[in-house]
């Protein structure tokens, strides 16, 4: 078939057009219901901060009119404010924030990571890979909690945010000889290439209940890991319960 | 609905729930279609929809407005949420006839309605062919394609829904289309 054909082809192919009224009544009662108080109280939130900052200001306003010597403390605090603000907000904007510090910002902010890592405060955040505007990045708790997040630097937003124990240092070293027992594997690690993380990952997916006819989604455990040598990084994916490395990415 | 009013229905949603159910009727459809013309299934079309609604609500605050369609967004969240359903589910593999005994339900007429959208997609089997071969493609190549033909989109609405250059998707489809020629043969 000619490139010409295949376009006429795809432009007149009659398109399904189908409206499922159900599951958008359904969908718009959820999302009406669902969200918007959660959201209010997040702008009560902010209100309330927003009043306390307004306050302070206020009260060093008054400090600097007042017949009390008070000025010189309240003048040294807000140079020392504007100075911090000034860096904070404007040093990144004019040296240009990398791509990387944008993704582990705001990956370290998101509601969803913070909700996934359930209370634990964040201790490190590491930025894997970038790729078509979509950061990976591995955000870490103080009490050992670990989310991977993946994070749309266009919308600036995090689409995924996953949760869950570490590896077991048993299913560690399982993943470990799975991967060195792996010829593509070997071949880098005797090029002197060093696996730098070992992570859980979750693979979730369909099958069929042969006994019910149903699908149901199954979720499994396996390994992720980084393996480095030189400037280039690969991506290794082990399926621990069939013992195989099941993908290997630069 | 014009761009500027549009513009100002976006800001409204942000702490209205009304506004946003009026974003959300104008646009369902659109994203439904998209999704399912993507994946060609009724139940992952409705799960993906779903989702991209629920985010699109929780991330609106930070949306800024830019002069691009509020719909570049959501199609944007939806192409995100549909890259997201292939990776976690490469082992998914069924056929049409097992996600339609997969559907139950407890409410006769939400069943109906969904036998009903399946034996109509089924009908579209000049369609189904199609996407049978562009799902073979890597997602990249799926984007551009199907925004392309199937959404009638023009390469700078397609680049900024993707956040790529015109130059870009140009050349993007120009690859897809060889390997799907090739694929097709």
């Amino acid at each position: 078939m000619k490139k010409e054909e295949l376009i006429k082809k795809l432009e007149s192919t009659e398109l399904p057009k189908i409206e499922l009224q159900s599951h958008r009544r359904r969908l718009k009662i959820a999302l009406l219901d669902a969200d918007y108080p959660e959201r209010q109280r997040e702008f009560a939130i902010l209100d309330l901060t927003k009043s306390k900052v307004r306050g302070g200001i206020e009260r060093m306003l008054k400090g600097l009119v007042s017949p009390r010597p008070v000025w010189k403390t309240a003048l040294v605090t807000t140079l020392a404010i504007v100075l911090a603000v000034g860096l904070t907000i404007g040093l990144p904007s004019l040296i240009g924030q990398s791509p990387e510090a944008l993704a582990a910002e705001i990956a370290q902010n998101s509601p969803d990571v913070i909700a996934a890592l359930g209370g634990d405060e964040v201790e490190t955040v590491r930025v894997l890979n970038i790729e078509d505007n979509m950061a990976t990045v591995i955000v870490e708790g103080m009490m050992g909690g670990i989310v991977n997040a993946l994070v749309d630097l266009h919308s600036k937003i995090v689409t995924q945010a996953v949760s869950g124990p570490q590896l077991t240092d048993e299913e560690k070293e399982k993943a470990l000889d799975i991967v060195n027992a792996d010829s593509k594997v070997r071949e880098l690690l005797d090029r002197g290439a060093v696996i730098d993380l070992v992570l859980p990952m979750y693979v979730t997916f369909s099958r069929v209940n042969q006994e019910t006819g149903k699908i149901e989604e199954i979720t499994e455990t396996w390994a992720q890991m980084w393996i480095n040598l030189g400037n280039t990084q690969w991506g290794v994916q082990v399926d621990l319960i069939r013992g195989k490395v099941v993908s290997l990415t630069d | 609905m014009n761009v500027e009013q549009e513009r100002v229905l976006v800001e409204r949603a942000k702490d209205n729930t009304e506004a946003f159910g009026e974003l959300y009727d104008q646009y369902y459809s659109q994203i439904f279609g998209y999704v399912l013309k993507r994946t060609a299934s009724i139940e992952v079309a409705q799960d993906v929809t779903s989702e991209v609604f629920f985010k699109a609500l929780k991330n609106l605050r930070q949306f800024r407005w830019r002069g691009v369609p509020f719909s570049s967004w959501l199609y944007r969240i939806a192409t995100n949420e549909i890259a997201n359903y292939f990776t976690k589910s490469k082992p998914w593999q069924f056929s049409l006839e097992e996600v339609s005994n997969s559907i139950s339900s407890s409410d006769p007429s939400t069943e109906t309605e969904l036998l009903q959208a399946e034996a109509e997609l089924r009908r579209h089997e000049e369609f189904l062919t199609l996407h049978e071969n562009i799902s073979k493609l890597q997602l990249k190549y799926q984007e551009v394609i199907v925004l392309r033909f199937f959404e009638d989109k023009q390469l700078k609405e397609i680049g900024e829904i993707l956040g790529k250059r015109e130059g870009t998707i140009k050349s993007l489809l120009h690859r897809g289309l060889e390997k799907l020629r090739k694929l097709t043969e």
